[in-house]
């Protein structure tokens, strides 16, 4: 491009007069530039007055995953608040660090090292399926209990300072075929099923998993196609139809609410007809107001009652907490709740571990856990030394696109182990 | 101090280290660097160890771009290039971490050597866009091809071990990639001594005039390419070995572009410059998170800005930058150093 | 038999959907090169901008989405002139690889600004077209995606036809051709540049607002910044034909690539397909379909 001679004689002149400011404010800058490292190198080791009880968050507020991420975020963090609120525990009180990681794998490793050599936090609140698989070892090494928001799969069905209080996906997944295969759709032939799920690690390890083990053959329904859909997708048609040929009568969608909404109304805009059974985090009230009518149908495994259940105590406790702190909050999610109880688990295994607390007496306080309840919000949790998911127990709900909420039509359906 | 520098011999000019001042200078830091872990958190260990491998893989890229004049967007593929070999050779091959790291270093260069083959025929614009393609058909091998290499859940990588001695904490890592950074350094800014480097620089200053004085670009342009990518692959297989796991997660643009903006806001061209980059690039986003958390009177609503404040940091530092300081930190450390180099009888 | 005929035949008109919208952002992309020499980084911001803005003022200010959509474009101008004066005006003269990490330093600063605002959560636009399919000779075709192919085809038509007729079409076009000379005929370089951004702004935000009605707005569609080359380089980096064309080809390949290559390899083939296409296109015919081949001189 061409330089104008005018142009390049006032820049020069700027020059200039730029270098004779920067003498002066060299200074300032190098003080500001040392303090700044300080600060830095020191950053952590600041103390409240009583010893803290000092638990890690590495969630996902920013990223592809924040629809359900940040409900789930604000769910801990606010049982943990109020745990403070009502004078700590035994006198000591809660201090959360939640780390914002917009679930990309090397800022989880960078946080968690932040978490746990920086604040030396005893328990860590994890998130994204890959990067709390990827957590495993260290965790494990470190001693510091993770509370996921994935279960284990049957690969891995126990590991030390790994826990889950909630219904893995696996089992979700083979719990709603089950539900399908008492419905069929036409007599005389097999039930057709189709999955389609997320390029990332959750949706493909459960996928993986059933696919090993031939289960859709095995439960006596015809596996007639799957397709992927990417976490940022923005459109869907391609695998819409192609899905359409297949014609599935119940099609199992493990996707989070971005791609899932666009998946389900490319589907209705090419006229695939069938019956969505979507995992436990699609089970979102936003989701119903993105899809609209498309809503219409679809199916939702959930592992915990819904925020808007307002007779179950424990979700009125939670609405209890709401009106007094955010009066202004309208909905609970259900991530809101899965999170909740998280919170109230913590509480409880910091109770049973006594005073001295570390994280290998937090983790024996959890193996504990027998049939612990939750104010009818889940089922009762256990955590024996030998297996650490909470939960085998979801129950079937359908989404009501009128009233924008779910309804639970089953009751708590067991999956076996 | 001396007024200014003067030289009788040729070979007195080429010494990169000119004056007794800045040995010494250099000499207390290397202390400090040395005496560092004993005073610090593994945290603050963690992000050093970071800016160690970044500076292997800036340096690789710097010579690319800030030397050859070749922009490369998709140094992350490259990156993952060597990452992924160095993990595979370990894990399903059994291969000690030092034969493996060679080798993926190598084997990067292949696979940067083959998409430079393109710059024999598009430069310029084109080429950065070709780089871009190559980047994401890197990516979408490494995510489908799952039986070499796991797919989306990613390959546990060993740590190195030597004689029984295994690299497994932060501390031990530390001196580890404080040599390969110091290797890396050190080399890359003799490469611009010898002929191959000022090749280099010839081709990217008018490399038709560069072609007329016999310099062969095809196979200089192939070259850079290659070195740049072995110094990629080799800081993607210390990055493997180091976090003990790898995911196609780790590999995307955006790390491409991280680099990028690593090595300018450095400043193009420059060695150090490329290392003052990275431990700008690295240190502002901690920095920030630190802040996030002093702040977190208000959960959520400081955490989840924090995120859009990095990258608003990150776009704007860089727009600064290439408005006000076009030759990046470099130049700024140039001239605070000059203006200390003649003191007190500098002037401007 | 008939089955695989109306299977391709779908996805070739989802394709041309899709490639409308792909083409106008191209189009916006063009521009700016053709003009300007500058890659544009921040092409799939400036959509996203477009169609946040004309959401928040549908949604929260509750405007009707005609003088909406007008303000949305008012903004998209005055935005990108803003861009062009503040940010790329000095750095003319700078090497290309500045030049280019100005603007993806761009795009990372309005993806954070949006992101501050109006948070990432998915968000749609209030149901204009209904989302119910028509039939038609057997195929099925979203209402929203008729519109909005129809929407985008008449503004594709009417930008070309302002850079065919218009006199300041012309004087981009002659800027693009040799800057000298436009300087000779009295043009003033400076406020062409600023309307090529503005203009190229205002095609993205069409474009944003169109993609955003479809299936709602969210910050992945900046990725439509990206999915722009593969369109460009095929049509030629400086042909605004090329750019048309090159858009919907890409929209077509992509949906064929998804239909047909997907389930040979497992998914996600659409999405590096049109990469794997513009490598193909750079290594045979570097300067796209209908693009002037550069000579360079020393």
């Amino acid at each position: 491009m061409m330089d104008y001679g005018g142009e390049a004689r006032r820049r020069k002149l700027t020059q200039e007069r730029r270098n004779n400011m920067e003498r002066q404010n060299r200074w300032v800058v190098s003080i500001f530039l040392m303090l700044a490292f300080t600060l830095f190198l020191l950053g952590g080791t600041i103390t409240y007055a009583k010893e803290t009880i000092k638990i890690g968050g590495i969630v996902d507020l920013t990223g592809p995953t924040n629809d359900i991420g940040v409900p789930w975020a604000q769910g801990i963090a606010d049982y943990l608040d109020k745990i403070n609120k009502e004078g700590g525990i035994k006198g000591r009180l809660i201090e959360y660090f939640p780390i914002d990681y917009a679930y990309k794998l090397p800022q989880a490793m960078v946080a968690y090292k932040r978490l746990a050599t920086e604040h030396n936090v005893i328990a860590l609140i994890g998130w994204g399926t890959g990067d709390n698989k990827a957590r495993i070892p260290l965790v494990n090494k470190d001693k510091i209990p993770q509370l996921s928001a994935f279960a284990l799969d049957q690969t891995e069905p126990y590991t030390p300072y790994n826990f889950a209080h909630m219904i893995s996906y696996e089992h979700q997944i083979m719990g709603m075929l089950q539900y399908a295969k008492d419905r069929p759709i036409e007599k005389g032939r097999k039930i057709r099923v189709a999955y389609v799920y997320s390029d990332a690690e959750y949706g493909r390890a459960p996928i993986r998993y059933l696919k090993e083990r031939n289960y859709a053959e095995k439960m006596g329904v015809e596996l007639v196609d799957e397709q992927i859909i990417g976490q940022t997708a923005t459109e869907a048609v391609s695998q819409a139809l192609t899905l359409k040929k297949a014609k599935p009568d119940y099609t199992v969608v493990v996707l989070t609410p971005k791609p899932a909404s666009v998946f389900i109304k490319d589907a209705k805009k090419v006229g695939l007809e069938t019956t969505f059974m979507g995992f436990s985090f699609l089970g979102d009230y936003s989701l119903l107001k993105l899809l609209g009518e498309a809503g219409k149908g679809l199916i939702v495994a959930a592992p915990c009652c819904y925020g808007h259940e307002t007779d179950v105590p424990g979700i009125k406790k939670i609405w209890d907490y709401n009106k007094k702190y955010y009066p202004e909050r309208k909905v609970i999610e259900l991530q809101y709740v899965y999170a909740w109880l998280y919170g109230m688990i913590i509480e409880e295994a910091i109770k049973r571990a006594g005073d001295n607390l570390t994280g290998e007496s937090l983790k024996n306080a959890l193996e504990t856990f027998r049939n612990f309840g939750t104010d009818g919000i889940s089922r009762p949790i256990t955590f024996t030394s030998t297996d650490h998911r909470g939960s085998y127990e979801f129950k079937l709900s359908v989404a009501n696109p009128e009233k924008g909420t779910f309804e639970s039509f089953s009751d708590w359906i067991k999956v076996e182990k | 101090m001396p007024c200014g520098l003067f030289h009788t011999v040729y070979k007195t000019d080429e010494h990169i280290f000119k004056t007794i001042w800045v040995k010494s200078w250099l000499v207390a830091f290397g202390f400090f660097l040395l005496l560092l872990p004993f005073f610090v958190s593994n945290y603050v260990l963690y992000v050093c160890n970071m800016i160690s491998i970044f500076i292997v893989g800036a340096i690789g890229l710097n010579i690319l771009t800030g030397f050859t004049g070749q922009i490369s967007i998709g140094h992350g593929a490259f990156v993952a290039v060597g990452a992924y070999t160095s993990a595979i050779l370990t894990t399903k091959l059994g291969f000690p971490f030092w034969i493996a790291l060679p080798i993926a270093g190598f084997f990067a260069a292949f696979i940067g050597m083959i998409f430079g083959i393109p710059s024999l025929r598009i430069k310029g614009l084109y080429l950065a866009i070709a780089t871009l393609a190559a980047q994401f058909i890197i990516d979408y091998a490494i995510v489908h091809w799952e039986r070499l290499t796991n797919g989306i859940t990613g390959i546990s990588v060993p740590s190195p071990t030597l004689f029984g001695f295994v690299f497994d904490n932060d501390k031990k890592f530390y001196y580890l990639l404080l040599g390969f950074a110091l290797v890396a350094v050190v080399s890359g800014r003799n490469l611009f001594r010898t002929r191959v480097g000022r090749a280099f620089i010839a081709i990217r200053d008018r490399d038709i005039s560069a072609e007329l004085i016999g310099v062969d670009i095809f196979k200089y342009k192939l070259l850079a390419f290659g070195i740049s990518s072995f110094y990629a692959g080799v800081a993607g297989s210390l990055w493997g070995h180091y976090t003990n796991v790898i995911t196609p997660e780790h590999f995307t643009i955006v790390l491409s572009i991280d680099y990028l903006a690593m090595i300018i806001v450095g400043g193009l061209g420059s060695i150090l410059g490329a290392v003052f980059g990275v431990v700008f690039m690295i240190i502002v986003p901690e920095l920030l998170t630190t802040v996030g958390i002093l702040l977190k009177s208000t959960f959520g609503e400081i955490t989840a800005l924090i995120s859009a404040i990095k990258g608003l940091v990150f776009g704007v530092t860089i727009i600064l930058f290439l408005v006000f300081e076009p030759d990046g930190l470099f130049e700024i450390w140039r001239r605070v150093r000059d203006y200390w180099k003649l003191w007190p009888f500098s002037y401007r | 038999m008939a089955e695989n005929i109306s299977f391709l035949a779908q996805l070739l008109l989802t394709g041309f959907v899709l490639g409308s919208v792909y083409s106008l952002v191209a189009l916006g992309f063009v521009l700016i090169y053709k003009s300007t020499s500058i890659l544009n980084f921040a092409q799939g911001e400036l959509l996203m901008f477009g169609a946040y803005v004309c959401l928040a003022l549908v949604v929260g200010f509750r405007i009707p989405f005609i003088w909406a959509f007008l303000l949305t474009l008012a903004f998209s101008f005055i935005l990108a002139v803003l861009l062009e004066r503040a940010i790329l005006r000095p750095m003319i003269g700078e090497p290309i690889i500045s030049i280019i990490m100005v603007t993806i330093a761009l795009s990372a600063v309005l993806r954070s600004l949006i992101q501050i605002v109006w948070g990432t959560e998915t968000k749609v636009f209030p149901r204009i077209f209904s989302e119910e399919p028509i039939r038609f000779l057997g195929l099925f075709i979203a209402e929203v995606h008729l519109y909005s192919l129809l929407f985008a085809l008449i503004c594709v038509v009417l930008f070309a036809l302002f850079f065919k007729f218009s006199s300041a079409g012309l004087a981009m076009r002659v800027t693009a051709f040799d800057q000298q000379i436009a300087q000779t005929l009295g043009i003033n370089i400076k406020k062409i540049f600023a309307l090529s951004w503005a203009i190229s702004a205002i095609v993205s935000s069409i474009g944003g607002i169109i993609l955003g009605n479809i299936n709602g707005i969210n910050n992945a569609l900046a990725a439509m910044g990206l999915k722009v080359f593969p369109c460009v380089i095929l049509g030629g980096l400086d042909s605004i034909l090329g750019a048309i064309i090159g858009g919907f080809s890409i929209g077509i390949l992509e949906n064929l690539a998804g239909g047909y290559l997907d389930p040979v390899f497992g998914g996600g083939v659409k999405d590096v397909a049109p990469f794997v296409f513009l490598v193909i296109i750079l290594m045979i015919k570097p300067y796209g379909l209908f693009g002037k081949i550069r000579i360079e001189r020393l």
